[in-house]
């Protein structure tokens, strides 16, 4: 690597534009919403800058906690099944013959490449009350009925078949944020699986361990680095996620994305959606931060 | 050889799709011995080692330990322990708790697994690094927890996987010894693989040479270096020169051989190995002499060339007799003869002999129907 | 006598354990059915919208979908604009990977997190800052205005977004450059320009293609920050089948979204020979 000073003119040729770039259209925007923040509707659409704490205030009502709340467990317990599902994928592919690798990790990756609202307008389809998860579920009661009619217990499935509700609820929106963000959670705990030595498991086995000894004790705690990883990837992108709440939500489980929207498209507030998109945006550097503190501590012991 | 084997390898074969690592291997390791498993790179000794350990299955064959039969007992049931080439100390623990790994799933008393473990770290040196992690230890000392973790378990044979090739070559002496002497120490048989014939020769009672999957000869150190059973023992094993036989022909009870870079061989049939195919003769550096010519023609094999380099080596050195046709001879010259030959210019005539007695003949394969 | 027997597991194959094996194909069953289910009812014959029951194979609605006119143009619109802002975002994300792969200089791992951050940001406190920024400052460029120029508020949006990934890609195929190749350049008498030109861009070119395939991609997937930054008569494909989907569910959007899946899946086909090359070349 070399100093900037000795080359300056091709340093400036190359910085200078992507450096503009980046000024211009990113954080120049990001310092409009911030004044905004601080403003207040002078007219149904001028805004005045009179710094005024208000609209933080206003996250304090007992409506924006109460969303808060719902879209942090949204985000939590969607993340957290992402995970549980993706340890064993990763693991199947870590350990898969070099020529079937590559296309099982094409099995994964290919859905995140496919567009994400026709995803989302896919999953319409099966969770609909006459969806087709429904329709599954209907054949599997008719045989459970059909089998616990020969001995005599018809009624414990009920009389009649129930369609489960999975649109506007928040089991419908989080089976939504699992099928989108699932190849999120696979890759780092693949990559991170990938590397561990294989002999540390066979050494664990050797010493009289079990499988499942094996699994808890090394497995796991040695692919820890790649579950936070994977918890991160997945959270963050969870947390501010707009699509998939709003068409499987039908407005009934709004994540804060979905009032931020609100606010602009059609309430009009602009100050306010200003402060809840910088809100959104200060709990994702928090938890960033966190993280980089934690990799810079764990780097630090590892060289004390 | 009235004692009974700890361990019996019988018949054993491992395919990996249509290739086949190890063809039905047969060795019996008897106990409180050094086992070494020898081979060049990819001739299935490690995979030999896996298949003890039960990290690998054998295709045919089974595995007898103290004389039972191991096929249906997973690695984790087994009485045997193993010392990875990696050492594969888990990082995320501390050396303590590494060695301590083993002894905790056998669910004994806390008191008792902690004075083994002290006895176990105090066995290789390490008692004041108990509390250290492993990324603080050097190649040396991780090798050291990896020894202790396995035999704090009290196996009935340890398996060590290339003990020795991760660590540096000053280092490596110095474990040579040590680890000799922790065997006689623990009593334990240990098997060892490793790909450097010396480090073999040196540490292990007993050997068994491997190449593509055969067993090509088994046998103490001494009796490998000075009768290899055929061409690639010989060449594996040491320095040898070798001359492949191009023609054979009878007279009467002896045979003669003759070999494209020396003249004709007469030798008593008698001597010629008893598997046919191609022979080869070789003769080990320290036999051959130099000098202006052999003081008797008749015992002795000589050859004329032009002396080629000559490599000081203190009490000993290489010479290089280069023959006609481009072939050379190297001889291990003692400090007398290297004293003239250091006169001598390279290139000048010089004549290398050997006693009839001092070669070897071997077949490319000492097993029929191989090659 | 030896016996023979069959080829077990080892310990560790996971990927030949029932268990996990079923597990996995659960998953993709959990990751691929709704897709699959949304392509076959592209192909019902049913004119209501919840496409509930299966009516017999048609492709009317590829017909209806290829005659709408408005679809049609999301469709041009969202190509373009992918297109385009694939171009700007590989240059900018080739410039971003040199300076940072090449130079020290004050700051640098300032700069370094500033590139990252339109990565880890979400996509919404993006567009709607952007959203701000364009009417605050009158940046709207008039709907009205000849195609394409009536993009570009989208494309800077997309461009803006896409290149710090490009610049990531491209930055770690420079990883693999070796320094001395560009020295023996100018040892033989290259000005700085040829060494760029003769010897670093063709190193990235697996990269730079990497990149641009990446930034395609995320150019037509993106949906929230082209929902701030389109005007009414400036919408992309993805913003279409949105208001479509919120008034009604119709075999025309199958239809259309089966479509875009196929580009996406000829992109990634793509991508995997380009992958593929590369790893002849090695």
């Amino acid at each position: 690597m070399e100093s900037y000073r000795k080359n300056i003119r091709v340093f400036l040729a190359f910085f200078g534009p992507t450096a503009g770039w980046l000024v211009l259209f990113f954080f120049v925007p990001l310092a409009i919403i911030w004044i905004y923040s601080f403003g207040e509707n002078s007219s149904l659409t001028t805004i005045k800058t009179t710094w005024t704490l208000d609209n933080y205030k206003r996250l304090f009502e007992p409506e924006i906690i109460g969303l808060f709340w719902r879209s942090v467990w949204l985000s939590v317990v969607s993340t957290a099944i992402c995970i549980v599902m993706a340890y064993p994928i990763a693991m199947v592919i870590a350990t898969a013959s070099r020529k079937a690798k590559p296309w099982l990790l094409l099995v994964i990756i290919l859905p995140f490449w496919t567009n994400l609202l026709i995803r989302t307008y896919a999953l319409l389809n099966i969770l609909g009350t006459r969806g087709r998860l429904n329709d599954l579920l209907h054949w599997f009661w008719n045989m459970g009925h059909g089998a616990l009619e020969l001995v005599g217990l018809g009624s414990l499935l009920g009389e009649q078949f129930e369609p489960i509700v999975f649109l506007g609820t928040p089991g419908g929106v989080m089976i939504g944020l699992v099928y989108v963000y699932l190849p999120f959670a696979v890759l780092p705990i693949y990559s991170s699986l990938e590397r561990l030595d294989r002999n540390y498991l066979e050494a664990s086995l050797d010493l009289g361990a079990s499988q499942w000894h094996t699994f808890r004790k090394i497995l796991l705690p040695l692919s820890i680095s790649g579950i936070n990883t994977a918890a991160i990837i997945t959270f963050i992108p969870l947390l501010g996620s707009f699509l998939i709440p709003n068409l499987l939500g039908r407005g009934q489980v709004d994540m804060i994305a979905n009032v931020i929207e609100r606010q602009f498209k059609s309430a009009n507030d602009w100050p306010f959606g200003s402060a809840l998109s910088l809100f959104l945006l200060y709990i994702t550097f928090i938890i960033l931060a966190i993280q980089s503190f934690a990799a810079m501590r764990k780097r630090n012991q590892e060289n004390g | 050889m009235s004692e009974e084997p700890i361990i019996s390898i019988r018949g054993v074969t491992k395919k990996f799709g249509s290739f086949t690592a190890l063809k039905d291997i047969s060795i019996d390791i008897r106990p409180g011995e050094i086992f070494a498993l020898l081979g060049p790179s990819g001739c299935g000794k490690s995979t030999l080692l896996r298949i003890i350990a039960g990290l690998e299955t054998a295709t045919e064959g089974d595995i007898l330990i103290a004389g039972q039969d191991m096929t249906d007992i997973p690695a984790n049931k087994r009485p045997v322990n193993m010392v990875f080439q990696s050492y594969a100390v888990f990082p995320h623990m501390t050396v303590a708790d590494n060695v301590a790994y083993g002894l905790k799933l056998e669910k004994r008393p806390k008191a008792e697994i902690e004075a083994k473990v002290s006895e176990a770290l105090a066995q290789v040196h390490l008692s004041d690094f108990s509390h250290r992690m492993p990324d603080q230890l050097s190649g040396g000392q991780r090798q050291r927890v990896a020894l202790a973790r396995a035999l704090v378990k009290r196996p009935r044979v340890l398996l060590l996987d290339e003990p020795l090739s991760a660590l540096d070559a000053k280092l490596r002496d110095a474990m040579r010894l040590e680890l000799v002497k922790l065997q006689e120490t623990v009593g334990v048989s240990f098997v060892m693989v490793t790909h450097d014939q010396s480090e073999a020769l040196a540490m292990a009672d007993r050997v068994a040479v491997l190449n593509d999957g055969i067993l090509r000869q088994l046998d103490t150190p001494a009796a490998l270096y000075k009768t290899p059973c055929d061409r690639f023992v010989a060449d594996f094993i040491g320095s040898i020169n070798m001359f492949s036989v191009t023609g054979q022909a009878a007279d009467g009870a002896d045979a003669i051989l003759s070999v494209r870079e020396l003249h004709d061989i007469r030798l008593p049939t008698s001597r010629l190995p008893a598997v046919g195919g191609p022979l080869t003769i070789a003769v080990r550096p320290e036999r051959v002499r130099v000098g202006d010519s052999p003081p008797d023609k008749d015992c002795c094999i000589s050859a004329e060339g032009k002396l080629g380099d000559v490599a000081f080596q203190g009490n000993s050195s290489i010479v290089e007799i280069i023959l006609e046709g481009g072939a050379s001879i190297v001889a291990l010259a003692t400090e007398s003869e290297a004293d003239i030959l250091m006169q001598a210019e390279t290139g000048s005539p010089i004549c290398a002999w050997w006693n009839s007695e001092d070669m070897l003949l071997l077949p490319d394969s000492a097993i029929p129907g191989n090659d | 006598m030896a016996r023979k027997r069959r080829d077990r597991a080892g310990p560790f194959e996971y990927s030949r354990k029932l268990s996990l094996r079923i597990a996995f194909l659960l998953s993709a069953v959990f990751l691929y059915a709704p897709i699959v289910v949304l392509v076959v009812f592209s192909f019902n014959n049913s004119r209501r919208g919840g496409n509930v029951i299966w009516k017999g194979f048609t492709t009317k609605y590829y017909d209806k979908a290829f005659h709408n006119d408005s679809l049609v143009e999301a469709f041009t619109n969202s190509l373009t604009i992918a297109v385009v802002s694939t171009i700007f975002a590989v240059i900018l994300g080739a410039m971003t990977a040199v300076v940072l792969w090449r130079f020290r200089f004050p700051l640098k791992p300032v700069f370094e997190g500033m590139v990252a951050l339109p990565i880890v940001i979400p996509e919404i406190c993006m567009g709607v800052s952007l959203a701000v920024f364009f009417s605050s400052f009158g940046l709207y460029v008039p709907s009205e205005s000849p195609f394409p120029l009536n993009l570009t508020n989208i494309i800077i949006a997309h461009i803006t977004f896409s290149f710090p990934f490009a610049a990531m890609v491209i930055r770690t195929r420079l990883t693999t450059f070796n320094r001395e190749m560009e020295e023996a350049a100018k040892d033989l008498g290259a000005t700085e320009f040829q060494v760029f030109r003769d010897i670093l861009v063709p190193h990235m070119k697996p990269g730079l293609i990497a990149g641009a395939l990446l930034a395609f991609t995320l150019s037509l997937d993106d949906f929230v920050i082209t929902f701030f930054t389109s005007g009414p008569n400036t919408v992309t494909f993805p913003v279409k089948v949105y208001s479509m989907v919120r008034f009604s569910v119709t075999p025309e959007i199958n239809a259309a979204s089966t479509i875009l899946i196929l580009v996406t899946l000829i992109v990634t086909a793509v991508a995997m020979r380009f992958q593929s090359f590369e790893e002849v070349e090695k």
